[in-house]
């Protein structure tokens, strides 16, 4: 009963302020994850040194390590609580996450298979554009399979195929592959870290992931619509045609150049959205902005966490977000079910 | 206000789901759609609704083909209400009902005070102002048709269409809705409505269409559609029938085809 009145008074925390205070605790883990390393640096000083055009090791950790890792952090972690979000939205469904349903599984193909035919080393942009036809592909079977009616079964088995089928092709390339080495390098990279990435990547997965976000930013009143189902949506004045391919383009390219950066990162886009959706009164539109912010955070989070947990290896990234939300996942599958009856 | 559909053809797969359906629906009344299963009730509500293709025919608000509309316009010209009805969230009622107003909002645009109203104006005509702040998967079955109901009138629309709205309710609430309905046909709207129910049709129409197989069977008042040759002929029953307070009264009585002659 107690927690029932909470979630109703924290459905009238204004939006703004919500925004705020999420952006504001960007903010500060982005300068955070400037810091926080093996050696803390001296945040003022070392870009004192960039300014001034020197080459100390304080300017070149801050410019080559530091930056480009909080950079992606947000960025990362932005586009997978966006995409998160508009998925659930788009399928009316709270279990659509780009990690758990193949989404990412499929852009990691994508990027695999532009690494590994030679032509991410001939043209660099081939590796975030093949995540977002990867991705692309994984959004449009996904709601071809599952999208109409929003059942939580057909979903949950969608993405299984999806899952299986990206793992399958993987692995098929591994296999292939004609260097150890090389095949070693993809498994870490699968694994989702954000650690050792140049500005570089940067500039890379950073205008794909804007144009996804901007795709994003008018679509909230369209996923409000759709949580009164198709039909509704459509006589509510929106042309769903069109609605339902933005939010896919959208998604694909958000999540495709992350992936393509980033490796997979999973289950940002399930927590976020989840715990995130009752202070915005459950409305799907209304979730896109926060759960960004709110991926952004956690991932910087995490990211901080891992670089200050003395784990022998440096932990991967995906693999504590995936410790994390997997275990998450299961409580929601049950009180899920729980609700279907 | 005027909605008029004229020779409106549906086929699926060489199927006709309507055949050359001619039908008008004019503001300050409420036009019932009846037919068996199946006749195509749902199809001529989606059609009117400017959400079914057709393969021939046209539908016009007031004399405007609604193809022509953007789909905006014809959105603030015509409110629907299907007939499951879902709502994927566990939304509060009044943020469900403002759903209504977004036809009349920008993308950014914060709530106006018209909206405000016209919200307040919806959760007062469809009586779950009480229940404004319950999630909309709490509610009754009652409650939960009147709170949709509510949402399809904080459009505002001119045009009003509602798939079978009282199929699954008590006797109480069916009639709860159905006076909703005529209120709102009252208050100068064309409100079609889909019903199962002859006894309602009966009582609250103003005119009726009855469909069969797709085609039209009959149009006009009550009393003349509902006559009992054309109720044998579409509904294969026979019925009881008397007037109150110079209503038709009307009770589906028994099956008159080979199935109910062999069963007695």
């Amino acid at each position: 009963m107690l927690l029932r009145k909470l979630s109703m008074a924290a459905e009238r925390v204004p939006p703004r302020l919500l925004s705020g205070l999420l952006a504001l605790a960007v903010l500060l883990l982005l300068v955070g994850s400037a810091a926080a390393g093996r050696v803390t640096l001296p945040l003022l000083a070392a870009m004192g040194e960039i300014a001034a055009g020197q080459s100390t090791p304080g300017s070149i950790i801050l410019l080559e390590l530091r930056l480009p890792r909080a950079l992606l952090g947000g960025l990362v972690g932005a586009s997978l609580g966006l995409a998160g979000a508009a998925m659930q939205g788009l399928l009316r469904n709270p279990l659509a996450e780009p990690g758990v349903v193949g989404v990412s599984g499929l852009a990691a193909l994508g990027a695999v298979v532009a690494f590994y035919t030679g032509l991410s080393a001939r043209f660099a942009y081939a590796l975030p554009l093949g995540g977002i036809a990867g991705a692309f592909a994984a959004v449009a079977l996904l709601y071809a399979l599952a999208g109409r009616r929003g059942g939580l079964l057909s979903l949950v088995l969608a993405g299984m195929a999806l899952n299986s089928l990206a793992g399958a092709l993987t692995a098929l390339a591994l296999n292939l592959s004609p260097n150890p080495y090389a095949s070693f390098e993809i498994v870490f990279w699968l694994m989702g870290s954000l650690a050792d990435r140049s500005l570089f990547m940067v500039a890379l997965a950073a205008p794909p992931m804007l144009l996804g976000w901007l795709l994003l930013a008018r679509a909230g009143p369209a996923l409000d619509a759709l949580s009164l189902g198709e039909d509704t949506a459509r006589s509510l004045g929106f042309d769903l045609g069109r609605v339902r391919l933005r939010i896919i383009m959208a998604t694909a390219l958000a999540v495709g150049a992350a992936v393509a950066v980033a490796g997979v990162i999973g289950f940002v886009g399930l927590v976020v959205p989840h715990l995130l959706r009752p202070l915005v009164g459950h409305r799907p539109g209304r979730l896109l902005l926060p759960s960004a912010l709110g991926g952004a955070l956690l991932v910087l989070a995490a990211d901080i966490a891992i670089r200050l947990l003395a784990t022998g290896p440096e932990l991967k990234l995906g693999v504590l977000t995936a410790l994390l939300g997997a275990p998450f996942f299961l409580w929601l599958v049950v009180r899920l079910r729980g609700e279907e009856g | 206000m005027r909605l008029a559909g004229q020779k409106l053809t549906v086929r699926i797969e060489r199927r006709a789901l309507l055949e050359r359906v001619d039908i008008e629906a004019h503001g300050g009344e409420l036009l019932g759609l009846i037919g068996p299963n199946g006749a195509g009730k749902s199809t001529l509500l989606r059609v009117l609704a400017g959400l079914q293709a057709v393969d021939s025919g046209e539908v016009a608000c007031d004399g405007q083909p609604l193809g022509r509309l953007r789909p905006r316009e014809r959105a603030r010209r015509i409110a629907y209400l299907p007939q499951d009805g879902e709502v994927h969230w566990p939304l509060q009622v009044e943020t469900m009902v403002a759903l209504g107003r977004l036809p009349h909002r920008r993308v950014w645009g914060a709530d106006e005070e018209r909206d405000r109203t016209a919200v307040e104006r919806a959760l007062a005509a469809a009586g779950v102002t009480a229940l404004r702040h319950r999630r909309v998967s709490t509610l009754s079955g009652g409650e939960r048709m009147r709170a949709l109901l509510a949402r399809a009138l904080a459009v505002e629309a001119p045009v009003l269409l509602a798939d079978e709205p009282v199929a699954a309710l008590d006797p109480y609430h069916q009639l709860a809705v159905m006076e909703l309905l005529h209120a709102a046909a009252g208050r100068g709207a064309a409100v079609v409505v889909v019903l199962h129910d002859l006894g309602l049709a009966a009582r609250f129409c103003d005119r009726l269409v009855l469909l069969h197989e797709g085609r039209l069977l009959a149009a006009g008042p009550p009393g003349a559609v509902l006559a009992e040759d054309k109720l044998r002929h579409a509904y294969r029953v026979t019925s009881l029938r008397w007037r109150h307070d110079g209503r038709e009264c009307i009770v589906p009585w028994q099956r008159c085809d080979g199935d109910a002659a062999a069963g007695s």
